[in-house]
């Protein structure tokens, strides 16, 4: 039920503008005009203020007349502790997909976006548990997934707003379903880069990126 | 029509807000049930083998092999008598190992079971803590007559994992 939510809440957009998009009757130019590289904000804020994340993102796209061809790269690593657990995890992660852009009349070229991703994480993870046990006695028990592969798709939403010349800022919300991940059973996987906590079978995520837009080619 | 991009902007603006609120409150949902589940406990009930009904058993003790701690010791003079047909026996299987010996002093003798186990660990978050299940129970070795697994996944539900016929 709450998935259904989920998936309402990103398709809002959608019947917002879907009419008054419809209704603009324009020049289909599939050429790309620009291509856009940014990164994500707040993953720079909380590299020196959260001690217990390390990351960045960077974040790529190019125009292909209402579509937008969306590359994203990243790396986090996360120590996380406990009274009696201590956790640790680092790894690279990729997404890609394709934005579907609502705003087509708009001359300076804002987004109002859905989209879809597929994302792809390699990563590595430490887990020391200390037990308590009153018949086995107290004892550490650690374990170790190293080069686990995890892959999961997303839908997307948000906007991209130009502010000054090249320079742009924007959101991107992220619902994230559909995670497999390959380690041995021992430990489950508890952070994957790119995707956040496994603990559910869905999760959100959420980017505030500034970006730069190069131009390609003027629009016809 | 000429084009007014403040026309499209306004509405877009107020909806963008209210999606961004709903997508804020949609991940404090987002947050994973703090409910561990795993439990050392294994769950033995001794039936007899002719009905299947349960037994009645005098036990002294149960040891565990390596483990300090003996289950259920009673004074060898008094013969207490463990009252198997209501409850059945809990014992603690060993979470560092994969496997464990028990063995059980009754009447006039004594019998062993040894099982073995996996563990899987689930570290749920920072504020709940972590889960540790035992699962894939099996019966490695054992001089009773007859054992069966009937719950390989041992829980917190402390419902019954192993039949011991007799």
């Amino acid at each position: 039920m709450k998935s259904i939510v989920n998936i309402v809440l990103l398709l809002l957009p959608l019947t917002l503008l879907a009419q008054k998009a419809d209704s603009l009757k324009r020049k289909k130019d599939f050429l790309p005009t620009g291509i856009r590289i940014g990164t994500d904000v707040i993953s720079l804020i909380r590299t020196p203020t959260d001690d217990s994340f390390d990351g960045y993102e960077i974040n790529a796209d190019i125009d292909f007349y209402r579509f937008y061809l969306a590359v994203e790269a990243g790396r986090w690593e996360r120590n996380l502790s406990t009274e009696e657990e201590l956790y640790d995890n680092s790894g690279n992660y990729g997404r890609i997909g394709v934005d579907v852009n609502f705003l087509l009349k708009d001359p300076d070229k804002n987004l109002l976006f859905f989209g879809a991703r597929y994302g792809r994480s390699t990563y590595s993870e430490n887990f020391t548990q200390f037990i308590s046990d009153p018949v086995w006695n107290d004892d550490a028990v650690s374990y170790q997934n190293s080069d686990v592969t995890a892959s999961w798709a997303e839908l997307t939403t948000g906007l991209r707003v130009k502010m000054w010349k090249m320079f742009w800022m924007g959101y991107t919300a992220r619902f994230k379903f559909g995670l497999s991940t390959n380690e041995p059973r021992g430990f489950v996987s508890y952070d994957v880069p790119g995707y956040g906590k496994t603990g559910k079978d869905t999760t959100w995520g959420f980017n505030y990126q500034v970006l730069f837009r190069i131009p390609i080619r003027k629009q016809q | 029509m000429p084009y007014h991009s403040k026309t499209i902007f306004t509405p877009v603006k107020k909806w963008c807000w209210i999606i961004l609120v709903l997508l804020m409150a949609g991940a404090c949902l987002d947050e994973p049930d703090c409910l561990p589940t795993g439990d050392t406990a294994l769950v033995i009930s001794f039936n007899r083998l002719l009905d299947g009904k349960r037994d009645t058993v005098i036990l002294y003790n149960i040891e565990a092999a390596g483990a300090d701690s003996i289950f259920y010791k009673t004074d060898p003079d008094k013969l207490d008598t463990i009252d198997t047909q209501t409850k059945p026996v809990i014992v603690a299987v060993n979470p560092y190992a994969e496997e464990t010996l028990f063995t059980f002093f009754m009447r006039v003798q004594q019998k062993m079971l040894r099982v073995g186990y996996k563990n899987e660990t689930t570290f749920i978050s920072e504020e709940c803590g972590s889960d540790r299940i035992q699962y894939d129970l099996s019966v490695l070795e054992t001089d009773f007559d007859s054992v069966r697994v009937v719950n390989n996944v041992l829980s917190k539900n402390r419902t019954v994992n192993i039949e011991i016929y007799r």
